[in-house]
């Protein structure tokens, strides 16, 4: 290639491209360069003292326990924009392995679940379960390894103590529970855990056809007298609606319960920041479970309920019968990322209740022993004023007709007592559920 | 004075159409009553107008004789009410040879360029579908995407052969006539011109030079994106110098006919090579004209039938009613008789409308 041609505005090529292979003799291909790979898996050690290294939720940056240092992390903040993967196979062959540090695996021999930890962490109990039975061993990285490396995580923001005095003034919390929970000492030690979880956007196109309902009132003549009616008009309808779906999260785990999850939820996925390991310093972190498939399919499901809902409000009318629906699914992008929680268990009654709090926003919810008697109690006062009042009524009525009032107002009041004890029931068995 | 014998083999005389001013090469002693092009415009012989240098190249022609027939039939069957002038025989015994130039040029291209080129992946989707009580089923799909990346480069080839504009309607005229497969090219002979007319071009090789840069620019384009090994490329740009130009003046084979209609000669364009034919389609408007007449006049014949019967039904009853029923028949044929008219004026209009839409090298008469 001749080198002494006049100055071209199109050469040489921009900083950051470098020659690619062409298939053609006497053409030259520059593209962008791709990103290094190779990295070092990194330690975190004090570069002051030598000691180990985490990072802090209230400082926000990793500092040292024994001398105070700190370190800055240099990990972008990428909020809900970061990097999504579209469903290829190449995406998820071509995505990183590892956690790009030395961590130790701890696998539970009583409930199962993975976790990883600092090379030095002392921790010899599984988060999950309580049980000590747990093998210790160290943690595949890079290429080779199977652990999918997440792009972005949204790092601890609330520290341990003020978690800890959250937890406690929500187990003081509420009437229905043991009074002895206000000064539970044996609550162990809150273990801050990044759980993994996928996301998932797409946007969804629907065509629905149903038969729907219009209402008409008519008038029709019987027993010698008009009289009015309400009927149901049916026409077959179609239309078409689109449904976003933005940052649909699914956990990649079934080692937490589902149902605490969901009350801890939602996450400010605008606190998103790319994966760094130093966020990871000092904390546990979960593998995923759940494969991308299995989870894309239960996104799918619950993306299913939210279109087959826009579908039944774009008929415009609560009447809907033979609803049919084709909807097509576009654009579909996944993300891998960690979410911090607190995970908690404490025993009480020789049962062992489990707690988790929002590592985000301080959100707390768990599982809390039901103080039975004071229950029942309580739907016995709600239930007494009805049965009392009709009990007197009955009497009354033996003397007089006056009892027939005293009767009503009975009855009235042992329904709004029966409603009333019902939900107080259904509430006392979710406390204590999983 | 060009010795045309000696140059190109030929006894040819250059004549000149007043009408649509354009030139042409006829065998000397033939000349022509009416432009071989336009049809229309009487031509004065210039003999001036002989280029100097003959053409290198010719595209022999595929189609000829029988062939041209049954195109010719082919494309003027199916009309209603065609008109007498427009059929095989007719076309095929006015259809005349015409040779279209055009340049060929080779040239050694140096340059820097930038594009985003395009990579086909696959990607998983989903369709579901919804049935009150059969709940959900899904189907799993795989659309094709394009992954769009950057590049630049340079660029050191040579290319050969590519097609330049020698006529300023040569982009009109190719969109009556159609693609050329070039690669059926030949050595120029005398032979393959025999009796035909040839355009003499208009632009010489600095004039088509645009033209050339572009063809350069497009070769280019087509092999960056193979070199970079992409389905796809956009946004090409090209910063090129150009060396060791060659031009070859090539010979495209067509023939030119006509049909007249409505006091105006209508050409009809055919592609020697492919044999697309290219024309106005026009149906005869006196045929639809003494149509209408005819059916307008047995309305009229009927309403007086008619109202005659009436009037003497007035006088004797029975009659009455026979004339209303004429009268209410002659109704049909009124309305009928002003379709033909209407319809072939729609049809012609619409023709050449399209004709002036696809190519508008047909000369205006």
């Amino acid at each position: 290639m001749d080198d002494n041609r006049p100055p071209s505005t199109l050469w040489p090529p921009p900083p950051g491209f470098a020659p690619v292979p062409s298939q053609i003799e006497g053409i030259e291909i520059y593209a962008p360069a791709p990103e290094e790979e190779a990295e070092e898996t990194r330690t975190f050690k004090c570069r002051q003292c030598g000691g180990t290294i985490s990072y802090s939720a209230t400082q926000r940056q990793l500092a040292c326990p024994y001398c105070g240092s700190e370190q800055q992390i240099d990990a972008e903040a990428v909020g809900r924009a970061a990097d999504e993967f579209e469903f290829t196979l190449e995406t998820i062959a071509e995505a990183r392995r590892g956690w790009g540090e030395a961590r130790r695996e701890l696998v539970c021999e009583s409930c199962g679940a993975v976790v990883t930890v600092a090379p030095d962490a002392l921790t010899d109990t599984c988060a999950f379960c309580g049980s000590n039975r747990v093998l210790a061993r160290d943690a595949a990285d890079g290429v080779g390894s199977d652990i999918l490396r997440p792009t972005t995580l949204i790092p601890f923001v609330v520290d341990k103590e003020q978690c800890q005095a959250k937890v406690r003034e929500w187990l003081g919390r509420g009437w229905m529970h043991p009074p002895e929970l206000r000064s539970v000492r044996a609550l162990r030690e809150l273990a801050g855990i990044y759980l993994p979880y996928w996301t998932f956007d797409t946007h969804v196109s629907a065509d629905w056809k149903a038969e729907v309902g219009t209402e008409r009132t008519e008038r029709y003549y019987k027993d010698g007298e008009w009289k009015t009616r309400t009927v149901i008009d049916w026409h077959w309808r179609s239309g078409r609606v689109h449904v976003p779906v933005d940052d649909h999260t699914v956990p990649g785990t079934v080692r937490v319960s589902r149902v605490i999850l969901s009350k801890i939820e939602p996450f400010d996925l605008h606190g998103l920041v790319e994966y760094d390991p130093g966020y990871l310093a000092g904390w546990q972190a979960k593998t995923h479970d759940v494969q991308l498939p299995e989870a894309w399919e239960i996104a799918k499901e619950e993306i299913r309920d939210h279109v087959k809902s826009a579908c039944h409000s774009d008929t415009g009318s609560r009447h809907v019968r033979n609803m049919r629906m084709a909807a097509d699914f576009a654009d579909e992008r996944w993300r891998y990322i960690l979410l911090p929680i607190y995970l908690a268990s404490y025993p009480f009654d020789e049962r062992t209740f489990q707690v988790m709090v929002n590592g985000q926003t301080g959100e707390v919810a768990g599982q809390k022993p039901i103080a039975w008697l004071r229950v029942w109690l309580a739907i016995a006062g709600l239930l007494m004023p009805g049965a009392c009042l009709g009990l007197v009524g009955l009497l009354a009525l033996a003397l007089g007709g006056i009892g027939v009032i005293g009767l009503v107002l009975g009855f009235i009041l042992l329904i709004a007592g029966l409603i009333g004890a019902v939900i107080i029931f259904q509430k006392a068995r979710a406390s204590e559920e999983i | 004075m060009v010795d045309a014998m000696a140059l190109w083999g030929l006894p040819l005389t250059g004549v000149h159409c007043a009408q649509c001013g354009e030139a042409h090469l006829v065998p000397e002693g033939t000349l022509p009553a009416r432009c071989p092009f336009c049809l229309q415009g009487p031509v004065e012989q210039q003999p001036a107008l002989v280029p100097e240098e003959p053409p290198e190249q010719v595209l022999p022609y595929e189609v000829s004789g029988g062939r041209v027939r049954a195109i010719l039939e082919r494309w003027s069957n199916g009309i209603w009410l065609r008109p007498q002038d427009m059929n095989a025989d007719v076309l095929t015994e006015r259809a005349r040879s015409y040779l279209v130039p055009l340049w060929l040029v080779d040239g050694q291209v140096q340059a820097a360029w930038r594009a985003d080129v395009g990579f086909d992946y696959q990607v998983v989707s989903s369709q579901d579908r919804y049935r009150d009580g059969d709940g959900w089923s899904s189907q799993e799909v795989q659309e094709t995407h394009v992954r769009w990346e950057p590049r630049v480069g340079r660029l050191d080839r040579r290319y050969e052969n590519l097609a330049a504009p020698a006529l300023d309607d040569h982009r009109k005229l190719m969109g009556c006539l159609g693609e050329y497969d070039l690669h059926q090219r030949e050595g120029y002979s005398p032979e393959a011109v025999g009796d035909a007319a040839v355009r003499v071009p208009t632009l010489e090789p600095e004039a088509a030079w645009p033209g050339a840069e572009a063809a350069f620019a497009r070769a280019a384009q087509s092999e960056c994106q193979e070199a970079a090994g992409a389905d796809h490329i956009r946004d090409f740009t090209i910063d090129a110098q150009y060396s060791g130009l060659n031009w070859t003046l090539l010979l495209l084979p067509a023939y030119v006919t006509w049909y007249e209609e409505g006091g105006r000669a209508w050409p009809v364009l055919i592609n020697g090579q492919s044999g697309r034919v290219s024309g106005a389609r026009q149906a005869s408007a006196r045929k639809a004209r003494t149509m209408s007449l005819v059916i307008g006049a047995i309305a009229l014949l009927l309403i007086l039938l008619g109202g005659l019967l009436t009037l003497i039904g007035l006088v004797f009853p029975p009659l009455l009613v026979a004339g209303g029923v004429i009268l209410l028949i002659s109704v049909l044929p009124a309305l009928v008789a002003p379709i033909p008219a209407i319809a072939v004026w729609a049809f012609n209009r619409k023709s050449a409308q399209k004709t002036d839409t696809l190519g508008s090298a047909m000369p205006k008469l």
